[in-house]
This record gives C-alpha cells, sequence and structure tokens, in this order.
C-alpha cells in the first residue's frame, strides 16, 4: 500500500473551492422548503397585499402601471434578502457551533474561502429570484427590455448581499449580532429601496436619503431591465455596483486573510 | 441522610407548571433583541413604506385614511407571530434536540402542559406587542376608540396562536416543516385577511374565504377597537375567536395526552 500523499494543484485549488461551493449549495437545497418555496410565497404575499392596499390595479407609476413597476422590484428583493441569508447564516452557525474550522483547515486561501461562499449565495439569490419573476409574469407582464442590465444587476447585486453576510456573518459573534446586521442594515436598506415607490415621488428630504442607498441603484437598475424605465441614471447605477462590489470583496478578503474574529 | 422523597400536591402541580412557564419566559427573554427590539422597528419599518407608497395620497385625507387603516392590522400581526413563535419554536427544539424527554418525564399533566405553552405564548406576544403600541404611537399615533376591544382581541388572538405554535410542533418532524407551516399557512392567512385593505375591497369571490379566517376576525375587532371601523360584526368575531381557542386547546390536550409524535 502506498503512504497517501498530498494532492498536488496549481495556482488555484479547483477541487477544494468546487467542493466549499457544493456544500454552501447542498446547504440550502435540504431545507428548500424555507430557503426557496417560502421566500417565493412570502415575496407574492406582499406582491398581492401591496398592490391591494395601495391601490395598485389603476395606479401609475411615471407611465407604468403600478403592477408592473412592483414586479421587478420584488423579485430583487426576495434576491437580496436569499443572498444575504445564505452567506451570513453559514458563517455564522458554523462559528456558534465551531464546526467553522472544517473551512479554515483545508487548504483554501482567503479568495477561494470567499468565492465559495459569495457563490453559493448567488445561486440562491438567483434561484430565489427565477422562481419569483416566473411566477409573477403569469399575473403582469414582464418583459425583458435589456436582459443585459437585468444580468448585470441581479448578479451584482446577489454578489453585494452575499459579501456583506460574508462579512455580517464573520463579525458576529452570536445570533443576536447577525440578526441585528439584518434588521437595522439589510431589511430596512432594502424596503427603503424605491421597491414600492417611485424615488422621484418622494419629499425632498427622503429623495436625498434614497439616493445614498446603493440598494436603490440595484433595484433601479433591475426594474429598468424589465420596465425600460429609471428614477436615476442607468450609467451611475452600474458604477456603484462595480465600485460597492470591489470596495466589499477588499474588505471581506482582508477579513479572510488576516482571520479576523475567525481565528483565534 | 434522609432519602429522598416524593413531593407531594394536590390536584395542581402548582410548583412544576410554574417552573416551566419560568423556563419559557427565560428563552423569551434571553432573544429579547429578536422577540421585543426587531418586532417594533420592524412594523415602522412596514407602516413607513405604506406612508412612503401612498404616491400622490400622501398628504391627503385619504391618504392618512388608509395608513389609519394598515396601523392596527400591522400591530396585531406582530402579536401573532411572537405568539406563535414562541410556543412553535421552544417545544420543536426540544424535540429534534431530544430534551423533551425532561418535559415529558415531569408529574406534568398534558392539561398543564398546554395551560403552560398557552400562557407562555400569549404572555411573549403582550411583551412585544406592548412595545410596538407603543413605539407606533410615538411616531404615528395611535387612538384608543374601544380599549376593552384591543385587549379582548389581542388576547384572544395571541392565545389562538400559541396554540397553533404548539400545534405546529407537535406535528413537525424538521425544521422544515417548521419553515412551511408559517410560510404556507400562517403567513398566508395573516396577510390575506383584511390587513392592508378592507375585505370589502377585495373581488366579491374571494369576500366570503376571508371572512372565515379566524385572523380576519382578530385583526378587524383590533382594529375595532383602535380606531371605531369594523367591517365585520364584532361581537361575532369575538365569540369566533374563542370558539376556534377553546377547539384548540383541545387539541393540544388532547394530542400531548395521547403522546403524539411526542413519545414513542
Amino acid at each position: 500500500m502506498h503512504s497517501p500523499s498530498p494532492r498536488t494543484y496549481n495556482a488555484v485549488n479547483w477541487v477544494g473551492l468546487w467542493t466549499l461551493y457544493r456544500k454552501e449549495v447542498y446547504r440550502f437545497l435540504k431545507v428548500h422548503t424555507q430557503t426557496i418555496s417560502a421566500p417565493v410565497v412570502t415575496t407574492l404575499l406582499f406582491y398581492a397585499v401591496f398592490a391591494l392596499a395601495l391601490g395598485g390595479a389603476v395606479r401609475q407609476v411615471g407611465g407604468v402601471p403600478f403592477l408592473e413597476f412592483l414586479g421587478p422590484g420584488l423579485v430583487m428583493m426576495a434576491m437580496a434578502q436569499n443572498a444575504f441569508a445564505n452567506t451570513s447564516s453559514s458563517v455564522v452557525i458554523a462559528k456558534v457551533q465551531g464546526n467553522i474550522v472544517d473551512v479554515l483547515m483545508p487548504p483554501l486561501s482567503a479568495l477561494e474561502l470567499g468565492l465559495g461562499y459569495v457563490l453559493g449565495g448567488i445561486t440562491r439569490g438567483v434561484l430565489v429570484g427565477v422562481v419569483t419573476a416566473v411566477a409573477i409574469s403569469l399575473f403582469v407582464p414582464m418583459p425583458l427590455s435589456h436582459p443585459l442590465y437585468i444580468l448585470y444587476h441581479g448578479v451584482m447585486a446577489c454578489m453585494l448581499l452575499s459579501l456583506l453576510g460574508l462579512i455580517g456573518g464573520i463579525w458576529s459573534e452570536k445570533f443576536d449580532h447577525i440578526a441585528a446586521v439584518t434588521n437595522f442594515v439589510v431589511t430596512p436598506l432594502s424596503f427603503l429601496s424605491g421597491t414600492f415607490y417611485s424615488i422621484d415621488s418622494l419629499p425632498e428630504g427622503w429623495r436625498f436619503v434614497a439616493h445614498l442607498n446603493p440598494f436603490f441603484y440595484m433595484i433601479d437598475g433591475f426594474r429598468y431591465g424589465f420596465i425600460g424605465q429609471t428614477d436615476g441614471t442607468t450609467g451611475t447605477g452600474l458604477i456603484v455596483m462595480a465600485l460597492t462590489n470591489l470596495a466589499l470583496w477588499a474588505l471581506a478578503l482582508r477579513m479572510l486573510h488576516t482571520g479576523y474574529k475567525l481565528k483565534a | 441522610m434522609a432519602a429522598p422523597t416524593v413531593r407531594p400536591f394536590g390536584r395542581v402541580n402548582w410548583i412544576g407548571a410554574a417552573t416551566l412557564l419560568r423556563r419559557e419566559w427565560a428563552r423569551h427573554r434571553k432573544e429579547a433583541w429578536e422577540t421585543m427590539v426587531f418586532p417594533p422597528l420592524l412594523a415602522l419599518l412596514y407602516i413607513t413604506v405604506i406612508a412612503l407608497g401612498l404616491g400622490e395620497a400622501r398628504g391627503t385625507e385619504q391618504g392618512r385614511e388608509i395608513v389609519a387603516f394598515v396601523v392596527p392590522g400591522v400591530v396585531l400581526f406582530t402579536f401573532i407571530m411572537r405568539a406563535a413563535e414562541n410556543t412553535a419554536f421552544s417545544l420543536l427544539l426540544d424535540k429534534l434536540e431530544g430534551t423533551v424527554a425532561d418535559l415529558l418525564s415531569t408529574p406534568l399533566s398534558a392539561l398543564e402542559l398546554t395551560a403552560v405553552f398557552a400562557l407562555s405564548g400569549t404572555t411573549a406576544a403582550v411583551a412585544t406587542g406592548i412595545p410596538t403600541m407603543v413605539a407606533v404611537a410615538l411616531t404615528y399615533g395611535l387612538t384608543l376608540a374601544h380599549p376593552w376591544a384591543v385587549a379582548a382581541f389581542a388576547l384572544a388572538a395571541s392565545l389562538m396562536m400559541a396554540l397553533f405554535g404548539t400545534l405546529v410542533a407537535l406535528w413537525a418532524r424538521k425544521w422544515d416543516h417548521f419553515g412551511a407551516a408559517f410560510g404556507f399557512v400562517l403567513v398566508p392567512l395573516t396577510m390575506l385577511s383584511g390587513m392592508y385593505a378592507p375585505i370589502s375591497a377585495l373581488p366579491g369571490w374571494a369576500q366570503p374565504l376571508l371572512s372565515a379566517n379566524p385572523i380576519a376576525w382578530a385583526i378587524d375587532g383590533f382594529r375595532y377597537g383602535l380606531t371605531g371601523r369594523a367591517d365585520l360584526p364584532v361581537g361575532w368575531g369575538l365569540a369566533g375567536l374563542v370558539l376556534a381557542d377553546a377547539l384548540m386547546a383541545l387539541a393540544v390536550w388532547s394530542l400531548i395526552r395521547r403522546g403524539w409524535r411526542l413519545k414513542g
């Protein structure tokens, strides 16, 4: 019998990265009722409820029927919340239970770790988004006016929220901490992002604040991909998304590299 | 040393019941951020989104009416969710961790267990609902048109949901079942209950369906208590809720007595 020898690999540990990614995907697929179906149902309920409460059937937002305006924003909210939930819960649970060492011990670089988690989050976000979009398109038209915008903003938004979840998860020492990030940062930013109304219709003060919210740009750009109408400017949205993601990648990689709150 | 003896008690094991109730309350308090701080903030966020999403109706009499209509439902929603989560989470955690044996091996009768869960969920709901009412009163204002109805409907609805949560935990065999019960039953029943729009504004075929939903009776009665406006007969609503409470208590008691999905 040969003695075991280390598997050799080049610059990237592809097998390791693929394994971490698969673990991240299996983790949410195993409880798909909570991670896919329930979010889709809740989003559709929000759709029905806000359509009813805000007199959606008759109203128009900037010449677009309110129901068509609302659809893409709700899809994006569902994607964002689920991408965030995937990475944050994965890291926090592993930290609290102690099995984070199983991820830190293998020969995975900071970039490989980050990619494994973030791609897992993007996968869940996109999956929830596609199912929700298909469901909504059964009720109202969801024209794919600018598919590249839909793709760019969909992926960038899921990446942004996956990174936030990863960073928040690393920072959290217990479930209360990550719940605080969810409730004080992610939920308010996503609800007050212009999903339910056009930013242009807001009072002056609120409008200024809304433009400082990165979530506004991802929802606005994503919606532009469907209805061809924007509350901001499409170019600014593309740049804000790219820069925010770059900054978050830098922070996440730094945390993973130094082992901040991961390695004692 | 004297040999340990059995503590005698009369018809009711008061010390045992009080001990279990204390443990349940400690679980609620330990998660104070999630149980008593975030729900009020989330309620404010929902109301803010509705208020901002009014569009042209903002600042008008009609806009104020819409917000005033939505507020009671959003507030009662925090009672309902907390009551159901409190019992469902606690009992299911015990089941899945195996610590339910500690509960079943104590000299507590099925009736005592049922009473403790009902009381625990109701107490937790009130402990979450009152801060929510205060927060809403300080920001959007809250009237108390009929205080007795506010108290009666909040308590009857919380009790119903505490028992519903217990039933969910008895039925569930894994966390996915918990997610399904909330995502596919409780949240839809709550959101489609006249919470955001008057039942009379719904399509004709949907009205009888909604009028048969106990959560709709609860929200309507609670709204009557706060604002004086009722869409359904208030007295019948309260009678219906009390009947639902009694039937669910009977169901919980008989299932616990048989040890359904608890023993064996």
